[in-house]
């Protein structure tokens, strides 16, 4: 039987013991995300070990030379999916080492558009195998993997988008100041995905897991023989860095869950969504900044812009207005004021998608922006003139600033009725019932705005569902908080790039 | 005793870790094989085929460096919109097809290369002074893995500037 010097040693001798295998731990986690970082090396035989598909590709070139070649590989959709990119909207660039890359220059190619299927049902492939016969590597050849795209309509100059010896797929967005790797530098049985893709974990990440896991038992131990022994000053001592030394574990796993959490695509609401949304509906009054000042009056629905930002997105910290976008290049930039404000009349600030009842006519839909006059009437009454921001043919609501890192949906990104709300925005917390809609506007007819008469949920939270929410914001603090302090920690202690990669999958797990 | 064992072993496992990490370094690749066929195509593209209403002739690319040379400066534009800016210097495509006896004027050139590929150029533009079968690309010989020589059209984009340069054939 040990006496009680003999058990504060051993006490002592765990918890120095666990915090050594955490530091390794916490070290080899640091050193591996330096060594694997942000990009994804595949060798040629990992992409042949894919599910491939085999097609003729028909092609024409700069000299309208028409060919057909039968290619076998990967389609590219599906390789990117592989590597965890789910993105459609987010931006793809296949480069060469000799310098030549697609899509051309000033063009974009989205995963959207690489899951688009040509003539013949044919998908834009990473190929490795000719008219059946292995691509052979540069200098002579154009292998081992080409990029090849088919025709979507039978005059496409399609060749020149086809990639010889494909080296790195770069994935959007990217942060500023990302540099890609070198091309050059691609060994030439490889292909490197690099990017915005989730974060690599290879297999020899188990490493440091085990000597983690080996800690927290370690610890636990030690924390067992403490509170067996009676507590004296040396063992709170112990116990205060043992807790320490947990924070820090509970620290490298969040950062392993968060990590995977990249920048969202936009949030893109369909057409259908918009109109089930809780409804605004109201009689709002028109005038025209340019003589005659014309002014007119008309019932509009639509889904106000306050709750899209506030309740079924959040807005982030340090978003500072909104700029609502139309198809036509035409941009409406409104403070946050304008957008959360109760105008004269009880009015508020809508995207409206019916008019009268009916839905928007193709000139104006089938979203429009409508902002209620800051004072009704005419010109000669003292009336603001509120069509220039009334913008027609919407598409998207950006909350600026816009984060780097996050997709900037185009209009052709977006369906025809959709609208994608983007930028200094964050999903809600899992699980909490938005806050009861905004009341209809008192002197809207249902009779003669039917649209008014949409679905509107519950008017006061359950009790059950307050409860939910409070939980909820709970964990979601503390983990902000955890997940903070330890990735300030990491990226103190770990040296350079190490550090600053562990500060980023802090960063990115949404903190 | 234990705390004397404790860092020996640690620091043990932390090179046999190190020692796993590295176990990966070091894949070869698959160039040699390759680089036997660069240098069969180089081979082949010395000699150029020129057909001529029914007539082979050949152009022998190695004495091309003594005839009057033509430096060009141009830009490379390449059919995805990127730019490569430089100076060719060889001799031009006119005085090669004069010294063959390639009567004039002529329909178009069709021109070939070794991979297959096939550009075709007209007239006007393969009689231009700076349409030259180039050597040097920026003072410095061609890269290899374009051929000996390689068609410089400067007033023409990318497509035209066919690189492994095997066979013309004068269109009447």
């Amino acid at each position: 039987m040990l006496g009680k010097e003999g058990k504060v040693k051993r006490s002592r001798l765990l918890v120095y013991m666990s915090v050594l295998l955490l530091l390794v731990a916490a070290i080899l986690f640091g050193l591996n995300i330096a060594l694997a970082g942000d990009v994804l090396t595949l060798g040629v035989e990992d992409v042949k070990a894919m599910t491939s598909s085999r097609g003729d590709y028909r092609s024409i070139n700069n000299w309208k030379t028409v060919e057909t070649t039968s290619f076998k590989g990967v389609s590219v959709w599906g390789l990117l999916e592989g590597c965890g990119v789910t993105d459609g909207g987010a931006s793809i660039k296949i480069s060469a080492p000799d310098g030549y890359f697609w899509p051309a220059l000033g063009t974009t190619l989205t995963v959207k558009e690489l899951k688009k299927k040509g003539i013949g049902g044919l998908l834009p492939l990473i190929g490795y195998e000719m008219n059946t016969k292995a691509l052979d590597p540069e200098p002579d050849g154009t292998g081992p993997l080409r990029y090849v795209a088919p025709q979507y309509s039978i005059g496409d100059t399609n060749k020149p988008s086809w990639v010889s010896n494909v080296r790195l797929i770069e994935v959007g967005p990217l942060e500023k100041g990302a540099r890609p790797p070198a091309v050059k530098k691609i060994p030439a049985d490889q292909v490197w995905v690099w990017g915005n893709i989730p974060p690599v974990y290879p297999m020899s990440m188990m490493i440091p897991l085990a000597f983690g896991a080996a800690g927290l038992a370690v610890l636990l131990m030690s924390l067992i023989t403490v509170i067996a022994s009676r507590s004296s000053r040396r063992h709170l001592r112990s116990a205060v860095s043992a807790l320490l030394a947990a924070f820090l574990l509970a620290g490298t796993a969040l950062a392993l869950s968060g990590g995977t959490a990249r920048a969202q695509a936009s949030a893109v609401f369909s057409n259908g969504e918009l109109v089930s949304m809780p409804a605004f509906s109201g009689h709002y009054t028109f005038l025209k900044q340019l003589p005659p000042y014309s002014y007119y009056e008309a019932d509009y629905t639509g889904v106000p812009v306050s709750y899209l930002v506030n309740e079924k997105l959040r807005l982030a910290p340090g978003a500072s207005g909104v700029v609502v976008r139309a198809r036509d290049g035409y941009a409406a930039t409104l403070s946050l004021e304008q957008v959360n404000k109760t105008y004269p009349g009880g009015l508020k600030l809508i995207i409206a998608f019916a008019k009268g009842g009916q839905p928007l006519a193709g000139d104006e839909g089938p979203l429009r922006l409508i902002v209620p006059q800051n004072k009704q009437g005419t010109r000669d009454q003292g009336g603001d003139a509120n069509t220039p921001l009334c913008a027609r043919l919407i598409f998207a609501v950006e909350v600026t600033p816009v984060p780097a890192g996050v997709s900037v949906p185009s209009p052709g990104s977006v369906p025809p009725g959709s609208l994608a709300v983007y930028g200094s925005v964050t999903e809600p917390p899992p699980n909490v019932t938005p806050a009861p809609p905004p009341q209809a506007q008192p002197q809207a007819d249902p009779a003669q705005n039917p649209a008014a008469a949409a679905p509107q949920p519950g008017q006061a939270p359950v009790p059950a569902n307050a409860v939910l929410d409070l939980v909820n914001s709970g964990f979601g603090g503390a983990r902000g908080v955890v997940s903070w302090v330890a990735g300030s920690a990491f990226s103190l202690v770990l040296p350079g790039r190490a550090g600053a990669l562990l500060w980023l999958a802090f960063h990115r797990s949404g903190v | 005793m234990a705390r004397l064992r404790l860092p020996t072993s640690l620091a043990l496992l932390f090179l046999v870790i190190l020692a796993i990490g590295c176990g990966g370094a070091g894949k070869e690749t698959q160039l040699l094989q390759s680089e036997k066929k660069l240098a069969g195509m180089y081979e082949a593209c010395k000699t150029i085929k020129l057909v001529d209403s029914g007539v082979t002739r050949t152009i022998e690319t190695d004495p091309l460096g003594s005839l009057p040379q033509k430096e060009v400066s141009a830009i490379l534009k390449r059919s995805n919109g990127m730019t490569i800016p430089g100076t060719w210097s060889g001799v031009p495509l006119s005085s090669v097809l004069d010294a063959q006896g390639v009567a004039r004027p002529f329909k178009e050139l069709k021109i070939e290369a070794w991979d297959g590929y096939v550009g075709r150029v007209g007239y006007d533009i393969a009689v231009l002074p700076d349409t030259i079968l180039a050597l040097t690309q920026n003072k410095k010989p061609i890269p290899r893995e374009d051929g000996p020589v390689r068609l410089v059209v400067a007033s023409q984009d990318g497509f035209y500037w066919v690189r492994m340069l095997t066979a013309i054939e004068v269109l009447r």
